[in-house]
């Protein structure tokens, strides 16, 4: 095996372990452990509440947008860095060639 | 978690981290006029830390949460950077998706940008120094920035509600079990960045994964 197929085997392990968490709980919501913290925090303290409250809260369309905007930046700038290598190596290829 | 902490702690973790924070300042300012090559890797750094922080991913338990994607910056750059760039992601999700909060920033800036790298980047230099093979320190430096942080979350939380052992439990049943997996799957994400990072730039990876006698490089 060449690293090529450990990258492969490797992506292939992280779709499997999503799928199995989705197999494993068939009917769950997947809600956030955030919110799940907060829940915690109502049954050790039923009384407690939150003192500040977010300035604004983006509608649950709004917030899709967002979240996908922040992983669209990195990816971007992921995406840039190994086109860029990708080039270079292409291109010292060719320059060997035509020597 | 806007307003879950009380003022107090929020003060209290935000003093913590503002040294941390200040240093990493420096750092870059320094970086970038030292070395201006080092941009690329300050971009990358900053760009995992984006796209991983970004994701909610499903766990095993049922519910699900973001890995942090600070391994990176740890495994190059150590605690004070990692804690700048954490700073950027906390503010972007707390100002524009109401995610993690204004108030609780200083908190979560240690967890995530301070604590589970300073743990990483410790273990990090033992296993450099011990010569574990390259892959297997990204492996465990990655896994731990990522556990570690919510960890430090569960300790901060149990801190300041109830009593300390029995809502660690709480906390930690909540945010730790659920991480173990997604702290793999980021693990195996940078094994490969980095193998492929050795491969294609090892003008990068040298700084810190010292190469042995190579003979005759891969193109």
């Amino acid at each position: 095996m060449n690293h090529k197929h450990y990258y492969v085997l490797g992506f292939a392990l992280v779709a499997a372990m999503m799928v199995v968490a989705i197999l494993l709980n068939p009917t769950s919501e997947f809600g956030g452990t955030d919110d799940g913290g907060g829940d915690v925090i109502e049954e050790i303290d039923p009384d407690y509440e939150p003192w500040f409250n977010s300035i604004w809260e983006p509608s649950g369309e709004l917030t899709t947008l967002f979240f996908c905007l922040q992983t669209a930046i990195g990816s971007l700038i992921i995406g840039y860095f190994i086109g860029l290598n990708r080039g270079k190596v292409s291109q010292t290829m060719d320059k060997k060639k035509s020597a | 978690m806007e307003g879950y902490l009380s003022w107090e702690w929020c003060l209290f973790w935000a003093t913590l981290s503002l040294p941390f924070i200040v240093y990493g300042f420096y750092s870059i300012k320094r970086i970038m006029r030292d070395d201006p090559n080092q941009k690329t890797v300050l971009a990358l750094s900053g760009a995992f830390i984006f796209v991983l922080s970004s994701l909610k991913l499903p766990s095993v338990t049922g519910s699900s949460s973001h890995p942090t994607g600070t391994g990176f910056s740890t495994m190059f750059y150590g605690v004070g950077i990692t804690a700048v760039l954490s700073v950027i992601v906390l503010l972007f999700q707390a100002l524009l998706l109401a995610h993690g909060g204004l108030t609780t920033l200083g908190a979560n800036v240690f967890s995530m940008g301070i604590a589970g790298p300073l743990v990483a980047y410790a273990v990090f230099r033992v296993m450099r120094k011990a010569k574990v093979p390259t892959s297997v320190t990204v492996f465990i430096t990655v896994v731990l920035t990522d556990f570690i942080t919510y960890v430090v979350t569960s300790v901060q939380l149990a801190l300041a509600y109830g009593t300390f052992n029995e809502s660690l439990i709480s906390f930690l049943s909540v945010f730790a079990i659920t991480q173990i997996p997604l702290a793999i799957v980021e693990g195996i994400l940078f094994t490969i960045f980095i193998d492929y990072l050795e491969r294609a730039r090892p003008d990068i990876t040298t700084r810190i994964f010292p190469k042995k006698e190579v003979a005759g490089v891969e193109p």
